[in-house]
């Protein structure tokens, strides 16, 4: 395997293959920092420029895209609170904090340099652990998906901070506004109001540029936070080794939180955060400081989100199935090169998968440098007058709302959505629950129906593993309540 | 493990097993069509990025560059609705043959089962290219290795044998009835968001089949093709018996087929030139060549013989979607306000709480509570939102034997959860005599919200740009932000950035308006 290894990093260590990591690096990061405009996107945009190339150079050029959109989508969240990914709404939740404090130069440092470690440490564990992984996700039950989705919900309980209530009553809110749409099981159209752009339900990236960057922007209108951040405040701000080294236990938790829940299909990047983020609060020493600018709150978003494309990439090459929406894309892309992912491929052409392999690893280490380099040029989005600065963000936000689907529907819903998340926001309402819901709400329903399905109710106490996860989630959503309650009533 | 030998050959057999369908010569060139095409050719994908139908538009706007240069073809994904949002926007567009539909026969089962039988009516259904059989699918390492091992386990288990694959009431989920019932068996059909997940359920054996496409075997060597809803064996799969082979007949046209559609009333000119370049395309070696490995069996269909086909399985589904209790037919169920008629019963709440959060709204704003007047609202909304959507749910299928949650159980646990939460919060607002957080002064922000709302209004009307040229120095002017050389560069440089950007390299169409058009019209 070392030796397959080392053949495909010579394989890539050559003018052609650099080069095409090192654009697809750059492109990924413009698709992901872009709102709207999704990896999956990115990744489906630039196939047809891959007909001409080579299987080999065409699919690294593809991957080095995904690992770059899969970071982009953070830099807008730590700029300006726009989340381009449901993952990213994690890190927005600490990374914008710190903006807002003047530290962006820190926190686009973190999660850069996060990023791209937690990248090869996923990808390392797609290379020497990827067959017992897809051996584990594949038997993974219905029943242990809806425990894993009780798991990110019940991070509610750390995300509530002392308005436990209102976290509680805006995740509910998320769940609902799940509800609208087809039903997964029966496929009967659910609260639609007949109109068709809801059969689907709300789509994602929209609500999530409302309630986030819009809403921001909404508020510091209102408050009139129109005070421009002195070029001062952010000299000297980037993070040094030490402080790197500081965040190796968040880093390194977080990557193998990602890239092992990154493997199970559908469940993806954004419960690997959420828990990420849950288990990294839980164990540090300074819980109170996450949600108000952490860095190891940006640390523990970012790794798991890095680490999950590792892991995605895991049923992908292993069984020839999509974990993600962009490992779907791949698929496809693979088809048109006539390559046919599976286990026979890992035979017919080692040194194609090894070389993607090592263009995973380079591709990260060219994220950090692009990253890095590119974060001098982010960091001044925070130097730009607010008055600018709001009016390009509504402006973004209507035309990233509208790439979506093509839809002044999904316009309207951003803008709803902007309205929604500010009146939240104005009444200390966190948002974070709202998408939490919205996006973990279909994957606890269907997994909980056809559970239930397959083997009777019975089902989640009869497998072991589900029955441990269960109460694990319970206790995990309890715990801070009750304790909370107990302050509560000792003061 | 490698592809045998047996099985590169046979796919190569397959290949050539295709090559009678185009026994008839395409044409040598394209026939004239005046100037068309004036603008890039749209293909609309029904799905996201991924899946076989996006996969199949993609490489065919590649081969379809090659013969005819003139403009490009540019893939759109419109996913939603399993093809209506996708349905609807060629509909909206003109009849002049520019924007063209990749289709499925899951659109078909689709409109049928949500009762839009008049998006298929309305398309002109021009060119069948290909089609696969639906295989039944086992891992024959953990579970039954052949047919018969699956029909005897069926017997055992009752209607416990569990099939999985995608979408309910789609193209799969009827073929595996009609198999089951053709066979004598009982099957509980369990759906998956996709045939990945599925595949991936089949592997972790969490069940005995897996209905999908040919392809989807090669994936493993541990899945195995059993048995073949076609009328032939698959050269891909030459040891898989057909039903017929199997002593089940009256399973052999359970497919899925593919193909393009547009917009009826298209000139008969861009028709030929269509079809023209349709049969090229599929005859071009490199798309012959291009599914060699994915178990397809390609071919090409008028839109005569196309239009019956999709009339016959239009029929069909609407036959076993009625029969499966899939068809939406107003009325069928028995709801809490079905004895004085559902829709009406439903409008009715709604318009009451409309009133009633109105007159909320106007008490508060008089009231010492106006402090808190958003917030309220807010969980005034909420709650009658969640009052209407329990009202609703009562006409959602309910419970049954095999699905005991049903359609509405879930939305109603989440009601259940957010009544009281909400009105708990409530009585704490109201034991709050004052708060004075909240003074705050949003005038300026009503002002930003109303110049944004007309901005979005407009953009249908004046089209994106002309829209954005007026918003963008608007609204930075509204702001007091008094620098007219950077308004005019930021407002040039962004129009610059969105068409250059989202317009010619992303291919996203922004709205061009519907007002110039109808002055030019007016002019011409």
């Amino acid at each position: 395997m070392l030796e397959l290894l080392l053949s495909g990093i010579g394989t890539v260590m050559a003018p052609v293959p650099l080069l095409a990591i090192v654009a697809g690096i750059l492109l990924g990061v413009m698709v992901g920092a872009m709102p709207g405009l999704s990896p999956s996107m990115g990744v489906a945009l630039l196939v047809p420029f891959t007909y001409g190339m080579s299987p080999m150079i065409a699919l690294i050029l593809l991957v080095a895209i995904y690992i770059g959109a899969s970071y982009g989508g953070s830099i807008t969240a730590i700029t300006i609170n726009a989340p381009g990914t449901p993952s990213a709404v994690v890190t927005a939740m600490d990374g914008y904090r710190m903006t807002c404090q003047g530290r962006a130069a820190r926190a686009l440092g973190i999660s850069v340099v996060v990023s791209a470690v937690a990248g090869v440490l996923g990808t390392l564990v797609l290379i020497f652990l990827s067959v017992p992984l897809a051996a584990i996700a594949v038997g993974f039950h219905p029943a242990e998906y809806f425990a894993m989705a009780l798991f990110g919900l019940a991070t509610i309980a750390s995300l509530a901070g002392a308005n436990w209530m209102k976290a509680f009553l805006a995740a509910v809110l998320g769940l609902l506004i799940n509800t609208i749409g087809t039903d997964p099981i029966s496929g009967a159209d659910r609260f639609t109001f007949n109109v068709t752009r809801l059969s689907d339900g709300f789509a994602l990236i929209p609500a999530l540029i409302g309630l986030f960057a819009l809403s921001e922007v909404f508020s510091s209108i209102e408050e009139r936070k129109f005070k421009a951040t002195s070029p001062a405040a952010l000299g000297g701000g980037w993070p040094r080794l030490v402080d790197y080294w500081r965040l190796k236990m968040v880093t390194l938790r977080s990557a193998i939180i990602g890239t092992i829940i990154g493997v199970f299909p559908g469940a993806g990047a954004t419960i690997a955060s959420f828990i990420s983020y849950d288990l990294a609060r839980r164990l540090s020493r300074e819980p109170e400081r996450y949600g108000q600018g952490s860095e190891e709150g940006v640390a523990a978003a970012e790794g798991a989100n890095s680490g999950s494309v590792g892991g995605a990439m895991v049923p992908l090459l292993t069984l020839g199935i999509p974990g993600s929406a962009t490992t779907a894309v791949l698929i496809g892309a693979m088809m048109i090169h006539k390559l046919t992912p599976g286990p026979q491929l890992f035979l017919s052409s080692p040194e194609l998968i090894y070389g993607i392999f090592a263009a995973m690893l380079v591709g990260n280490l060219a994220l950090l440098v692009i990253g890095l380099a590119g974060g001098r040029l982010w960091v001044q989005v925070t130097l730009v007058p607010k008055k600018v600065l709001f009016t390009m963000v509504s402006m973004m936000a209507v035309i990233g709302a509208y790439a979506v689907r093509n839809s002044m529907f999904d316009v309207l819903c951003c803008l709803g959505f902007g309205i929604l998340g500010w009146v939240l926001r104005r009444y200390d309402y966190p948002l974070a629950p709202v998408i939490l819901g919205m996006v973990l709400g279909s994957i606890a329903e269907t997994n909980f129906r056809r559970a239930i399905m397959m083997d009777g109710g019975s089902v989640f106490f009869s497998r072991p593993l589900a029955a441990i996860m269960l109460v694990l989630a319970v206790l995990s959503f309890l715990l801070p309540v009750l304790s909370r309650l107990r302050g509560a009533r000792v003061a | 493990m490698p592809i045998s030998p047996i099985k590169t050959m046979a796919l190569g057999l397959m290949m050539l097993g295709a090559v009678p369908a185009f026994a008839q010569a395409p044409p040598a060139a394209l026939p004239d069509a005046g100037d068309f095409p004036r603008q890039p050719i749209r293909i609309i994908v029904y799905t996201s990025p991924g899946g076989l139908i996006d996969f199949t538009a993609r490489r065919f706007a590649e081969i379809a560059r090659r013969h005819a240069p003139e403009q490009p073809f540019i893939v759109i994904n419109r996913p939603g609705g399993g093809g209506i949002v996708a349905f609807e926007e060629v509909l909206q567009q003109p009849a002049d043959g520019h924007h063209m539909l990749a289709v499925t026969r899951s659109n078909i089962s689709k409109m049928v089962a949500t009762g839009r039988d008049d998006l298929i009516e309305r398309i002109d259904w021009h060119s069948y290219i290909m089609e696969n059989p639906h295989v039944v699918i086992t891992n024959s390492a953990r579970g039954a290795g052949s047919w018969d091992e699956v029909y005897r386990e069926a017997l055992a288990a009752g209607d416990r044998q569990l099939w999985l694959g995608a979408d309910i009431g789609g193209v799969k989920h009827v073929s595996g009835v009609k198999i089951a019932r053709a066979a004598g068996i009982d099957m509980r059909w369990i759906p998956y968001s996709s045939g990945g997940e599925a595949m991936a359920a089949l592997l972790g054996n969490l069940g005995t089949v897996y209905l999908g496409n040919p392809r989807d075997a090669l994936a493993s060597p541990d899945l195995r093709v059993v048995a073949v809803a076609g009328p032939e064996r698959l050269s891909a799969f030459p040891d898989a018996p057909t039903f017929a082979e199997l002593g089940i007949p009256g399973l052999e046209n359970e497919h899925i087929w593919r193909g393009f559609a547009f917009r009826q009333g298209m000139p008969e000119e861009v028709r030929d030139w269509y079809t023209a370049l349709i049969r090229k395309v599929t005859s071009d070696p490199d798309w012959i060549a291009g599914w060699a490995n994915e178990a397809v069996v390609l071919g090409y269909r008028s839109s005569e013989e196309f239009g019956r086909m999709v009339a016959r399985d239009q029929a069909e589904f609407a036959f076993y979607l009625r029969e499966m209790g899939l068809l939406r037919e107003p009325g069928s169920r028995e709801t809490l306000l079905a004895g004085i008629g559902e829709a009406p019963a439903v409008h009715f709440l709604q318009a009451l709480l409309v009133i009633l959060n109105v007159v909320l709204a106007l008490a508060l704003l008089r009231s010492s509570f106006r402090h808190r007047f958003g917030e309220l609202m807010i969980l005034s909304v909420v709650t009658s939102l969640a009052i209407v959507f329990y009202a609703m749910s009562s006409a959602l299928p309910p419970p049954n034997p095999v699905d005991r949650v049903g359609a509405s159980g879930i939305p109603r646990l989440w009601i259940a959860l957010l009544l009281p939460l909400a009105l708990w919060q409530t009585w704490l607002i109201l034991r709050q005599k004052k708060d004075p957080m909240h003074k705050k002064k949003p005038l300026l922000l009503f002002g930003f919200l109303g110049f944004m709302s007309c901005y979005v209004l407009l953009i249908p009307i004046l089209g994106y740009l002309l829209a954005s040229l007026v918003y963008l120095p608007g609204i930075l002017w509204y702001l007091k932000y008094r620098k007219p050389v950077m308004i005019g560069a930021l407002t040039a440089g962004w129009l610059l950035f969105s068409w250059f950007v989202f317009q010619e390299t992303l291919f996203v169409d922004l709205p061009r308006g519907a007002l110039l058009p109808a002055l030019m019209r007016g002019l011409g």
